[in-house]
């Protein structure tokens, strides 16, 4: 407890020096309503559901409310999903599927691995694809033996928020890293055989002989040996294995790591986007950033600690409405960024605000819910999303696509004809204003509910986290 | 110790295997260096680099003495037989069986086609040389036709075992179960790509197959689809083509008290006998491995007792986008025709290779004849050593010939090539090399100095600069 109340003092203190270093107003604070559904997606990826709601408002315990989403199943879910797009995407390519990856993510935050653990395994894995997780993190990035390019720019964009894409063909134009820090990282993979068994079957090994040899890059003049971009050189020829120790023990990992928990729940990285570290891109509150790079090294990478840390801090419980849209406060975080929902936060609170995992089945609901990601993705299928899991299609245009096809699938709920109030607690998490009762109350002589519902789900309101 | 624990340290990461294993590593001085180091991350990568030193060598050993491994494995010390290797014989000698039968064949559909090879170009003769060559039939069967012609269920279950690695796993029992991992992707798979389709298929299956034994064995389109409609793949291949089913046995006239198919609907028929046919040549492939995988999945109340029960349909393997080689089929004919209309193309009345392989041909023929002779150098090493395999043998007439030597040669070089050690398994070696009830051997201890010089080296490397600086 006292540790806690050390780091809860650490991230306000921090940014209420900076708020008046800058002559900025912070937000108030959110209202319960507005905390609970904030606080809801992003830790679980679905909005409360109706109970849910009304149990808080009768006790808002914001620490308790914290606590229990954390231990629930749908935090691991939650992040295994989110953690597979970014490090992952979509679409299954080169021999390897995300779904086992995602799975092993969510293993490793069902038990609350330390970060620093998952990435070292996820960089040494090996084995068949038909096997492990990891392996398919590996193998996605990795098309054939002795084509490790893709594979070294995504670890450094991944665990290091570094993008060393630029100086694949030439010096970082901009940055420090030459196209030799480049080769040298992809070098670390030179001992690393992506054996072809058959049609959809490889195997990741490593080779002790191929690891001693030369390593001349196709697209590079001159053979080169590993070099971690710190300097650091292999003493062995495990080399993945030296890599990852080279990579999770750098300070710059705890800062891409805690970073990249930042940006979630606020919209934006402390270094944003989150995998564009470097001197033309300085941090907007630097000494939050070491503070909370700090935080992580002393929690030994405990995910779930230093994002209470973040989830129990003034700041994030801010309320998102602003009266100005002055930039700069949201670059110092003095009020809640408005988020777009994620595909996944998206289809899964549509679900839940129809109640339709209920009404269908499991299997039923997951096959809808994968109808709504492939629409809603589309575009972005193959695309690196490293950096950001927001979507950037019209939501407007979306949302009227969607609730054409959720015509087809209505759920209990709307069976159930609920009232009004009902309706904005199961859609938008919160009670009706006097006005916006009124305003149904009149519609409502001449339409039907399941227009308030279907206009509620269309909503700008809806479709934010806010 | 319980199952699940057994199971938890079969399944635990290497570098715990290490931790568990440092722990036990009694005494002071060195040992006490040496458990440091292994529990120390840098130690780790230290480690490994011994390990793959070590699974490195068991692999070359392995490939060094794996035909005599094989012959050792199967055949005792008077080269007789071993019991447990009976199964094995069966299946060779099964194996040399269909390829006689399939020589046969193949030698009356070369007799038949060989005379319309014109020597010229001069490419042309060299084709029909092999052709006609005992031993250009052989290694053309052995390195093509043999698994056009659906022989090589080895190769079928190679095809098909990514596949069901991806979706299974082995439970305690060894029974192959749903990965938990895949559970939901497999359900919506099953509710999207499934849902009411198998009792739809069934339903048409059923009355085509009644239909099926009315239509009229004519020897033509009729006798197809006869054929056809006895297989519930027809039915699936006609579902997807054509909403509307029920009109089925109204494209059919009654004629000397059996159906034929009415004149207005041979093109649709037609259409139909090219999808359906294709599949069930696919199915016909696919059956023996599919099946052996069907009886492994345990057959329980949940969704690995619905997906076996789904896999048992044989329409359902054609529809598991399996990459199979492109004309293969069960019958030898099929094959052939299919591997020489990729080959050949008709001019003139006659059959010349076709003119798009022209600057390729050389090449090509070039490496038929380096395959030729790696085919009979392993051959010869197989006969050598087959030797030993007693008189009375049934088996030996197998090893005897060069089609089996051949075999057994590519049999080995599939084992060899398949020689994995885990990390686990390359720990248990790295053990076994260094330490004696525990204790490092004295015979190890520079083994150990060095292991330890690495891991401060690489402790020494960890201290270099923040990146991010």
């Amino acid at each position: 407890m006292i540790i806690l109340l050390l780091a809860l003092a650490q991230i306000d203190p921090i940014l209420d020096e900076v708020w008046k270093e800058k002559g900025v107003a912070p937000a108030a604070r959110s209202s319960d309503a507005e905390f609970l559904r904030r606080v809801t997606l992003d830790l679980t990826g679905v909005i409360p559901t109706e109970d849910e709601v009304r149990a808080f408002l009768e006790k808002p315990d914001r620490a308790k409310k914290i606590d229990g989403l954390l231990a629930s199943p749908r935090y691991a879910i939650f992040m295994g999903e989110t953690f597979a797009t970014s490090l992952y995407g979509y679409q299954a390519a080169f021999e390897t599927m995300r779904e086992p990856l995602e799975y092993w993510l969510r293993q490793q935050f069902e038990k609350n691995a330390p970060y620093d653990a998952t990435v070292r395994a996820l960089l040494t894995a090996s084995g068949p694809n038909g096997g492990g997780g990891p392996v398919h993190f590996i193998g996605r990035f990795y098309p054939q033996t002795g084509a490790p390019e893709d594979l070294a720019a995504k670890v450094s964009r991944s665990f290091l928020g570094i993008r060393l894409n630029c100086a694949r063909c030439h010096d970082h134009p901009f940055e420090k890293w030459s196209q030799e820090d480049f080769y040298q990282l992809a070098a670390f993979f030179k001992g690393t055989d992506r054996k072809y068994i058959t049609q959809g079957a490889i195997e990741i090994v490593d080779d002790v002989e191929r690891a001693k040899a030369r390593w001349k890059p196709r697209d590079y003049e001159k053979a080169v040996k590993p070099r971690f971009l710190s300097g650091a050189e292999p003493q062995t020829a495990a080399l993945r294995e030296e890599l990852a120790l080279f990579v999770a023990a750098n300070r710059q990992f705890a800062r891409a790591f805690a970073n990249r928990l930042w940006y979630p729940f606020f919209g934006r990285g402390i270094v944003h986007p989150i995998d564009n570290f470097g001197k033309k891109n300085p941090p907007s509150v630097p000494k939050l950033l070491e503070w909370l790079t700090d935080e992580a090294i002393r929690l030994k990478f405990d995910v779930k600690a230093l994002i209470r840390t973040i989830v129990t801090s003034r700041a994030y419980q801010l309320t998102s409405v602003r009266e100005s849209a002055d930039p700069e406060r949201g670059r110092v975080f003095a009020h809640q960024a408005v988020r777009a929902l994620t595909p996944e936060q998206t289809a899964d609170s549509m679900l839940r605000a129809l109640q339709l995992e209920e009404a269908v089945g499991g299997a039923k609901a997951g096959s809808i819910r994968a109808k709504f990601l492939q629409f809603l993705v589309r575009n972005m299928l193959d695309q690196d999303l490293t950096s950001v899991f927001e979507y950037r299609e019209s939501v407007q245009d979306i949302m009227t696509k969607m609730t054409i096809e959720l015509r087809e699938v209505r759920g209990k709920f709307l069976a159930e004809k609920p009232s009004v109030e009902r309706v904005y607690l199961a859609v938008l998490s919160r009670r009706p204003s006097a006005g916006e009762r009124a305003a149904c109350d009149k519609f409502l002589k001449r339409g039907t509910m399941e227009e308030v519902f279907i206009t509620l789900l269309n909503s700008h309101e809806f479709a934010f986290n806010h | 110790m319980t199952l699940l624990l057994a199971l938890a340290i079969l399944t635990q990461d290497v570098n715990s295997k290490i931790d568990e294993f440092a722990k036990t590593i009694p005494g002071d001085g060195l040992a006490a260096r040496v458990r440091e180091t292994l529990l120390s991350p840098a130690g780790k990568p230290a480690i490994k680099e011994q390990i793959g030193a070590l699974t490195g060598e068991a692999r070359a050993n392995a490939a060094k003495t794996a035909v005599p491994d094989y012959f050792k494995e199967h055949f005792d010390d008077e080269g007789r037989l071993r019991e447990g290797s009976k199964a094995h014989a069966e299946e060779l000698l099964r194996e040399l069986a269909t390829f006689e039968s399939d020589r046969k064949e193949m030698r009356a559909l070369v007799d038949a086609i060989a005379d319309k090879i014109p020597d010229e170009p001069a490419y042309n003769a060299q084709v029909k040389k092999i052709l006609k060559d005992e031993n250009g039939q052989l290694i053309l069967y052995a390195t093509q036709l043999r698994v056009l012609a659906g022989r090589d269920e080895a190769r079928i279950e190679r095809i098909i075992k990514p596949l069901m690695d991806l979706i299974f796993e082995a439970d305690a029992d060894g029974r192959l179960v749903v990965r938990e991992a895949m559970k939901e992707k497999i359900e919506q798979s099953l509710e999207e790509r499934y849902g009411d389709k198998v009792d739809r298929v069934e339903k048409l299956a059923k009355s085509l197959a009644a239909l099926a034994e009315k239509i009229k064995d004519d020897g033509g389109l009729n006798s197809r689809l006869r054929k056809a409609f006895a297989s519930s793949v027809t039915a699936a291949a006609i579902l997807e083509m054509k909403e509307d089913v029920d009109g089925v046995d109204d494209a059919f006239v009654e004629r000397d008290g059996k159906l034929v198919i009415g004149d207005e609907h041979v093109e649709t028929a037609e259409k139909i006998l090219a999808k359906a046919e294709e599949q069930i040549r696919t199915a016909g492939l696919v059956r023996g491995p599919m099946l052996r995988y069907v009886a492994r999945i345990k057959d329980d109340e949940g969704l690995t007792g619905r997906l076996r029960k789904l896999l048992s349909y044989e329409w359902v393997w054609t529809r598991l986008d399996l990459k199979l080689p492109a004309g293969a089929s069960t019958s030898f004919k099929e094959a052939f025709d299919a591997w020489f209309r990729t080959v050949f193309e008709e001019k003139d009345g006659g059959w010349t290779v076709k003119e798009a392989h022209a600057d390729k041909i050389e090449d090509g023929l070039k490496k038929f004849r380096r395959e030729a002779q790696n085919i009979k150098r392993g051959a010869d090493v197989i006969a050598r050593d087959a030797k030993r395999v007693a008189e009375g043998e049934p088996v030996r007439v197998f090893y005897g010939c060069l089609y089996g030597q051949a075999r057994t040669a590519e049999i080995i070089k599939a084992k060899v090539e398949g020689f994995s050690m885990t990390d686990a398994q390359g720990l248990d070696l790295w053990i076994a090399k260094h330490f004696d009830n525990g204790a490092i051997r004295s015979s190890s201890e520079a083994a150990m100095e060095a292991l330890i010089r690495k891991a401060d080296e690489i402790k020494k490397q960890l201290e270099k600069d923040d990146i991010g600086k």
